[in-house]
C-alpha cells in the first residue's frame, strides 16, 4: 500500500512536469527533452554553486587542521536546504493535501498515508543531498585529503541527513499549520514567518564564506564553541575527517532518534491531526456598502486574493519580488555592500545603475506567477467560463496579477537604487524601464506556457507553483535566456557596444517579444482558454 | 427561452450528446432525467457556454450561444452539480465578485444579497471563508450567486443535492416564482418524484440521445414518471421482482 501511495504522489508530482495532453497521449519527445535539459541545467547550477563554496575553503580547512569543519559545514548546508525545501511543501502535502479525507475514508492505515507522503519529500531531499555531497566530495578528493574510512562515513552520514532534516521540517510544518489554523490573518503570519526564515537562511548563506574564513583564523577556539552549540554537525565532521566510527554512530543516533520519534508520534496521531477542527474564531458578518467594480477589476481582485491565500504560492511564484523588497534595504543599511558594489562597477567599467538594472532583471526572472494562474483555476474554472466575461478579459486579469506582484516591488527597488546612487536622468530611465520589460515578457510567456500545459487536477497548489511544467519551464527558460544574453554580450557585443546600450537593446527585445506574445494571447490564447 | 437544435458533443469517438433537440418556453420548468453518464451534465454545460460543442445550435432568448455567448450568459444562471467555489474568498466577497462581473450596482446587490441570505439562512456565515462551508452551505452560496443578477433563464445540475428540506423547498418556490414572472428553468435530477411534482415539462436522455420529451402529462400518461423512466430504460421498477 505504501508503495502504491508513494507512486500515486510521485505521479502527481511528475504529472505537473510531464502532463499528458487531454487526449491521453504521452507528453511528447520535445517536452521530455526540454524537461530533461531544464533538469540537468538546474542540477548543474546547484552543483556549481556549492562546488565553488567548498572548493574555496577545502584546502584552508584541512591545512589548518580543522578538516572536521569542512564536513560540518556540508552537513549544515544540506540540513538547512532540506528543511527549507520541505517546510512549506510538508505543510501543504502532509497536513493540507486535498485528498487527505478521501484517503482516510478508504481502508488504508493513516500511517501508510503519512509514509507515502514522506517518501515523496525524501525524494526531493535526497536529490538535493546528492548534489551538495558531490560538490563537497570533489574538492575533498581532488585535494588528496580523503581516506577510505572517511569516504564510507561521509556517504553513510550524508544518507542520514535527510531524515534528520525531515524531522525538523515536519515539526516546523506542524507548528506552522497549528499557528495558522488559530489565527485570523493566518496567511500573512505564515508568509511573514516563511520570509523571515528564508532571509535568515540567505543571510547565513551569504556570510558563510566569511564565517568559514573566521573559523580558519581562530581555529580550535571556535571549534570548541561549535561543538557545544551544534553537536550533531560537529560529530558528523569529526567522524568523516578522522574516520572515527564512534562519532559516526553518535551522529547516527542524533539523526535517527528525532526522526523515529517524529514518525512514531505522527503515525499514531495522523488521523487525529488531519481531522481535528481547531475552530478558529468565527468572523461575524456585518452588512456594509460595497462599491461596484468593473468585471476586469473584479477578476484582478480575485486573482490577487488567490495569490495571497497561500504562502506557498507567494514564495514559489514571486520569490524575486521578496528579494526586490529586501535588497534595497540591505543596500541602504549596509553601506559596506554599496562600497563593494561601487568598486565592482569601477573594475568592470560599468555604471552602477546598469549593473543594478541587470540585477533587477535577474530577480524579475525569478517571478513566474503567470505560469500558474490558469492551472490554479483548477475545479473553479467553470465559474470564469459560465459568467459573462470574455476569455480575453480573464487572461488580461491574469497578466495584471503577474504585473502587480512583480512590477510594484520592482518599482520600489528601482526608486531606492536610483536614490542611493543619486542617478542621472538616463540611469533613472534604465532602472525604471529595463527590468519592467523583463517582467512583462515573463508574464506573457508564462501565461502562454500555462495555456499549452494546464494542470487542473492538482491536490495541492504546490504541485502547480513549484512542480508544474509551465512554472519550471518559465523559471528556467527565463534564466537561460538571460544567461544567453549575458554570454552573447561577453563573447560578441562587448567589443562593439557599451553595456548600457546593450541593456537598452535587450529591453527593447523583451518589450517587442512581450507585445507580440500579448497579441497572440488575445487571439489564439483566448480561444485556447475558452476551450479548456 | 431555450431552443436546442441537433446538439452533438463528442469526446474522442464517443458521442456524449448525440443530435439532441429540445425547446423550453417562457414560464416552463423542464426536468432533465437520465442515468449517470447519459449526457445530462455535458448537455447542460453546453447550454451554459462552459463546454464547446461539435455541431448543432443552442439559442437562449433567441440569441445563439455560439455567436453571442456573452449575451446568453447575461440571461442565464448556472449552478453545477458539485459547486467548487473560490475557497480562498469569504462568502460575501464571492457574491460581490459575481455581482461585479454581472455589473450589478452597489445598492441593488446589497438588497439582493440581504434578501437571499435571509431566505437561505446564510447571513451569519457570509464573512466566513468558503473553505469553512459545508457542502449544503456551498450549494446555497452557489444558488445565491446564481440568483444575484435576476436571471431570466436558470440551469441547475442536481440542485437539491446537499440541501436541507427547508432550503430545497425554498429553491422549488424560487424556481416556480421565476417561471411565473416569465423566466424558465432547466434542471437535471435523479429524484423522479421531485421532477414529477415540480416540472411542467420533462426530457429523458439515454446514451446521449433524447428518448422522450414533452409536457409532463403527455410523457407520463396514466403511469408515474418512475414507471415511464424505467420502461424507456428497458428495466423493471423493482416492484415486479
Amino acid at each position: 500500500m505504501i508503495r502504491k501511495l508513494f507512486l500515486l504522489n510521485l505521479r502527481a508530482l511528475l504529472s505537473g512536469v510531464l502532463k499528458s495532453n487531454s487526449r491521453g497521449k504521452g507528453p511528447g519527445a520535445a517536452k521530455m527533452v526540454f524537461a530533461a535539459v531544464v533538469g540537468i541545467a538546474l542540477a548543474f547550477s546547484i552543483f556549481s554553486m556549492f562546488y565553488m563554496m567548498f572548493n574555496f575553503v577545502c584546502e584552508s580547512f584541512f591545512t589548518a587542521g580543522i578538516g572536521f569543519m569542512y564536513f560540518s559545514a556540508f552537513a549544515i548546508t544540506v540540513f538547512s536546504l532540506c528543511v527549507l525545501s520541505s517546510v512549506l511543501t510538508g505543510a501543504a502535502i502532509v497536513f493540507g493535501a486535498k485528498d487527505n479525507e478521501l484517503l482516510l475514508s478508504m481502508p488504508i492505515k493513516p500511517a501508510d498515508i503519512l509514509i507515502g507522503r514522506l517518501l515523496t519529500l525524501f525524494t526531493a531531499e535526497y536529490a538535493i543531498t546528492f548534489l551538495v555531497a558531490l560538490a563537497a566530495f570533489v574538492p575533498w578528493l581532488a585535494g588528496g585529503f580523503a581516506t577510505g574510512s572517511g569516504i564510507l562515513l561521509f556517504v553513510a552520514g550524508a544518507l542520514l541527513l535527510p531524515p534528520m532534516a525531515l524531522s525538523a521540517a515536519l515539526l516546523l510544518a506542524w507548528l506552522l499549520t497549528l499557528i495558522s489554523s488559530r489565527l485570523r490573518h493566518k496567511n500573512i503570519v505564515t508568509l511573514a514567518i516563511s520570509v523571515a526564515f528564508l532571509i535568515a537562511y540567505l543571510y547565513f548563506y551569504m556570510n558563510m564564506q566569511s564565517y568559514l574564513g573566521e573559523l580558519v583564523a581562530k581555529g580550535g577556539e571556535l571549534a570548541e564553541a561549535f561543538r557545544a552549540a551544534v553537536p550533531p554537525f560537529y560529530l558528523f565532521g569529526v567522524s568523516v575527517a578522522d574516520g572515527d566510527i564512534m562519532s559516526g554512530l553518535a551522529f547516527a543516533a542524533w539523526a535517527v532518534a528525532p526522526f523515529a520519534a517524529a514518525l512514531l508520534l505522527l503515525a499514531a496521531n495522523y488521523h487525529k491531526v488531519l481531522t481535528t477542527n481547531r475552530g478558529g474564531a468565527k468572523i461575524v458578518y456585518r452588512e456594509k456598502q460595497v462599491a461596484a467594480k468593473s468585471a476586469l477589476s473584479a477578476l484582478i481582485g480575485k486573482e490577487m486574493a488567490r495569490f495571497w491565500s497561500k504562502p506557498a504560492v507567494v514564495l514559489n511564484s514571486s520569490i524575486g519580488s521578496v528579494f526586490m523588497l529586501v535588497s534595497p534595504l540591505l543596500l541602504i543599511k549596509q553601506t559596506g555592500i554599496l562600497a563593494q558594489f561601487t568598486t565592482f562597477a569601477l573594475i568592470t567599467n560599468t555604471a552602477p545603475a546598469t549593473l543594478l538594472a541587470a540585477a533587477l532583471a535577474i530577480l524579475a526572472s525569478s517571478n513566474n506567477l503567470g505560469a500558474s494562474l490558469v492551472s490554479l483555476e483548477g475545479k473553479n474554472l467553470w465559474i470564469t467560463q459560465s459568467v459573462p466575461v470574455s476569455a480575453r478579459t480573464a487572461l488580461r486579469a491574469k497578466l495584471a496579477a503577474h504585473l502587480l506582484t512583480s512590477s510594484i516591488p520592482c518599482l520600489f527597488a528601482s526608486l531606492c537604487f536610483g536614490a542611493v546612487l543619486a542617478a542621472g536622468p538616463a540611469d533613472w530611465l534604465l532602472l525604471l524601464i529595463a527590468p519592467q520589460t523583463v517582467i512583462a515578457f515573463i508574464a506573457v510567456i508564462g501565461l502562454t506556457l500555462n495555456l499549452y500545459f494546464p494542470k487542473l487536477d492538482w491536490t495541492s497548489e504546490v504541485q502547480v507553483v513549484k512542480q508544474s511544467a509551465p512554472a519550471m519551464f518559465t523559471l528556467f527558460g527565463a534564466w537561460l535566456i538571460l544567461a544567453g544574453l549575458g554570454l552573447l554580450y561577453g563573447f560578441v557585443f562587448s567589443a562593439l557596444l557599451p553595456v548600457t546600450a546593450y541593456l537598452w537593446i535587450c529591453g527593447a527585445f523583451f518589450a517587442a517579444a512581450g507585445g507580440c506574445g500579448y497579441a497572440w494571447l488575445m487571439k489564439r490564447g483566448a480561444k485556447m482558454f475558452a476551450r479548456l | 427561452m431555450l431552443k436546442i437544435e441537433g446538439l452533438t458533443k463528442k469526446y474522442g469517438d464517443k458521442r456524449a450528446v448525440d443530435d439532441l433537440s429540445l425547446q423550453i418556453a417562457q414560464g416552463e420548468i423542464c426536468g432533465f432525467i437520465g442515468h449517470n453518464g447519459a449526457g445530462k451534465t455535458t448537455a447542460i454545460k453546453a447550454v451554459c457556454g462552459v463546454l464547446r460543442f461539435d455541431s448543432g445550435e443552442i439559442y437562449i432568448g433567441g440569441q445563439s450561444v455560439k455567436k453571442e455567448p456573452m449575451a446568453c450568459k447575461r440571461m442565464t444562471a448556472y449552478v453545477p452539480d458539485n459547486p467548487d467555489l473560490y475557497d480562498f474568498l469569504p462568502g460575501i466577497k464571492y457574491l460581490n465578485f459575481i455581482a461585479d462581473v454581472y455589473g450589478i450596482d452597489a445598492g441593488e446587490r446589497r438588497r439582493r444579497i440581504h434578501q437571499y441570505a435571509e431566505i437561505f439562512e446564510l447571513t451569519a456565515d457570509l464573512a466566513a471563508p468558503v473553505s469553512a462551508y459545508s457542502h449544503g452551505m456551498k450549494q446555497k452560496l452557489a444558488l445565491m450567486a446564481a440568483l444575484i443578477h435576476e436571471p431570466r433563464f436558470m440551469v441547475f445540475d442536481e440542485p437539491f443535492v446537499g440541501l436541507d428540506p427547508k432550503a430545497s423547498r425554498t429553491v422549488k418556490d424560487i424556481m416556480r416564482q421565476k417561471c411565473d414572472n416569465g423566466g424558465a428553468v432547466f434542471f437535471s435530477t435523479h429524484v423522479l418524484e421531485v421532477a414529477e411534482k415540480l416540472c411542467d415539462k420533462v426530457a429523458i436522455i439515454k446514451g446521449g440521445k433524447l428518448v422522450a420529451c414533452g409536457d409532463m402529462e403527455t410523457v407520463r400518461g396514466d403511469s408515474s414518471l418512475e414507471e415511464v423512466f424505467f420502461e424507456i430504460e428497458g428495466e423493471g421498477t423493482g416492484a415486479d421482482d
